[in-house]
């Protein structure tokens, strides 16, 4: 019997009205659409795809930072998308978010010590003596720094206070959106292996965003891929033989570092649909060298193999 | 490093053109407050006698129409021009704070009808609303205050307002709203302190133009009344006697001048120590 998943994300789905106005009828963006997805307690679980796809919002429906149109999230046994104020301000303590911009996440007037004791003051709780020493040493950071402000940090040091303050009141769960988009490779490297090595110590479960399916195939158990809101193709684990059009696609596109290795790439050609218009059938169809009248017509579900499914008539 | 640790306003004091308008700035509050210490005539006696004296040892910038030391009516004006101007910016900035902050947080109808009303006084210029308001209130300090008070509110309430609608979308908001950071956390322990800093620097600048339009409505009539000094009512004096004694009119003149400039001087000073001369520009 396999224990209970951690996280169970079913059918959400969330939808932007945007430019409605006076005898104007606002447009619908659909954002998210129908995504259901288990994550295992300590597993590493992936979400690629272009930018726009919708990725970032499903980050934060998944923390409820933003509500979803429909749909549930469960953390343990708690819906989160059904808790009310003071139930969901508890509930944060056990997951955390690590965001894109390392620049923009801290507070510029607030030192790292503030920083770092900002979730026990929200919270309610005691900072505990030499905490934020202890914190600042667990991301790899001298306890000299704790009087110092954003502005004298590096982009990796900043992110590393970004990674400090999610973990601060210990929780079981981290939401990573694209933790290393803005840093330097070298410091790309760095992140992740502390992220790594972190999970490790403390047993946390990762949701980790990211358009760069290299470092998602390094770091992920399992990889979902998504394009223009929903899921087209679960990934059992980093070496499984993509079956979606888009996601090979997407593999091929990455640059193997051994020439031996590099093939002719074949690009994507054709536009993405927009978001406010999706077509009646595959949102795919338009760009995938596979595709029929079919294709054209009806929307082929997630399915297939439940380890592997993927969302398409013609896989690989 | 060390620079950090001194409060801005002390580091504006280590450009020279921020020492030179701080120094006098100080100079002319301390003067304001310890009046009475300082100024050896009272400033409503009159000494006939004694009348359109030129600058002398006795009366080191010479009496006025009545024979009153205008040393002394020059620092008790200061202390009416000081402190009408700088209690009505300190009253506009708590009201333009509070209705500029609402305004960005709640939106909605709340954020446009502010937007509106502000805009509409915002289009007038500062002289006739407080002309307007002085004229319905009444003369004399109280009227004046709330005159300057209302018509610099549109600036604040604008300037907190842009403020805080950009910081709303920083991700530190998010981030605090991550961990359970509740509307009050937010508000004061973010917003709020990353708003502060451009609109007291902003304030200080507006406290030189209401030196000015305090000056303005003393030079009508309209201020503080006789026999109390103002800056503007000593010049309304002088003014009928430019060519008889000039420097009736010529020391109240440059002591509104020179603080005005010396005030602008030390903001910029200001401005360029916090680092803040594009957000004072944010003022949409």
């Amino acid at each position: 019997m396999t224990p209970p998943p951690l996280i169970r994300i079913e059918a959400l789905t969330r939808r932007f009205e945007t430019g409605g106005g006076f005898l104007k009828r606002p447009r619908t963006m659909m954002a998210v659409q129908d995504v259901s997805l288990s994550i295992a307690r300590g597993e590493v679980v992936g979400v690629v795809g272009e930018s726009g796809c919708g990725k970032s919002t499903l980050a934060r429906l998944v923390l409820r930072l933003l509500e979803p149109t429909s749909g549930r999230v469960l953390l343990g046994d708690s819906e989160l998308t059904a808790l009310p104020p003071a139930a969901l301000r508890a509930a944060r303590k056990r997951m955390a978010m690590v965001f894109q911009d390392p620049y923009s996440s801290l507070d510029p007037r607030y030192s790292l010590a503030e920083v770092l004791a900002e979730p026990f003051v929200v919270q309610r709780r005691a900072l505990p003596s030499g905490a934020v020493a202890a914190m600042l040493a667990a991301v790899g950071l001298p306890e000299t720094l704790a009087t110092s402000h954003p502005h004298q940090l590096s982009g990796g040091q900043r992110q590393r206070v970004g990674i400090a303050r999610a973990l601060a009141l210990e929780p079981e769960f981290l939401v990573l959106d694209e933790p290393t988009a803005s840093l330097d490779v070298s410091i790309q490297a760095q992140i992740i292996d502390l992220l790594a090595d972190l999970r490790d110590r403390l047993g946390l479960t990762y949701l980790f965003i990211s358009h760069d399916l290299g470092l998602v195939r390094y770091f992920c158990d399992r990889i979902v891929v998504m394009y223009l809101g929903a899921v087209v193709e679960v990934l059992p684990h980093a070496d499984a033989a993509p079956r979606h059009p888009y996601t090979r696609a997407l593999i091929d596109s990455g640059f193997a570092p051994d020439p031996a290795r590099r093939r002719t790439i074949a690009p994507l050609t054709g536009e993405i649909p927009s978001p406010f218009a999706l077509p009646p059938g595959c949102a795919f169809a338009g760009r995938c060298p596979r595709a029929t009248d079919r294709c054209r017509t009806d929307r082929p579900a997630l399915g297939g193999d439940a380890a592997h499914p993927v969302a398409c008539f013609h896989p690989h | 490093m060390s620079g950090r640790a001194l409060p801005a306003p002390l580091r504006a004091f280590r450009r020279p053109l921020g020492a030179v308008a701080g120094g006098w700035l100080a100079a002319v509050i301390l003067a304001a407050l310890f009046a009475p210490l300082l100024t050896p005539y009272d400033y409503d006696i009159q000494a006939l006698k004694e009348a359109y004296q030129p600058a002398s040892a006795r009366h080191w910038l010479g009496t006025d129409e009545f024979g009153r030391d205008l040393l002394t009516r020059l620092i008790y004006g200061a202390r009416t021009s000081l402190s009408v101007s700088g209690i009505a910016i300190a009253l506009s900035v708590a009201c333009g704070m509070t209705l500029g902050a609402a305004a960005a947080w709640f939106g909605g109808w709340f954020d446009r009808a502010v937007t509106v009303v502000v805009d509409l006084t915002w289009s007038f210029p500062e002289i006739l609303i407080a002309l307007i308001l002085v004229a319905i209130i009444g003369p004399g300090t109280t009227g004046t205050m709330v005159a300057i008070s209302v018509a610099y509110l549109a600036q604040f309430t604008r300037l907190t307002r842009a403020q805080i609608l950009t910081l709303k979308s920083e991700t530190f908001i998010e981030a605090a709203r991550s961990l359970g950071a509740g509307n009050a956390h937010i508000l004061f322990r973010h917003l709020l302190p990353n708003a502060l800093a451009p609109v007291l620097v902003s304030a200080m600048l507006a406290t030189g133009d209401a030196i000015i339009l305090e000056a303005t409505l003393g030079f009508f009539g309209l201020g503080a009344q006789p026999p109390v000094p103002s800056w503007g009512g000593m010049m309304s004096a002088g003014s009928a006697l430019v060519f008889k004694a000039p420097w009736i009119i010529i020391f109240p003149g440059l002591a509104v001048a020179v603080t005005v400039v010396a005030i602008n001087l030390f903001g910029d000073a200001l401005i360029a120590e916090l680092d803040i001369r594009a957000r004072m520009r944010r003022q949409v």
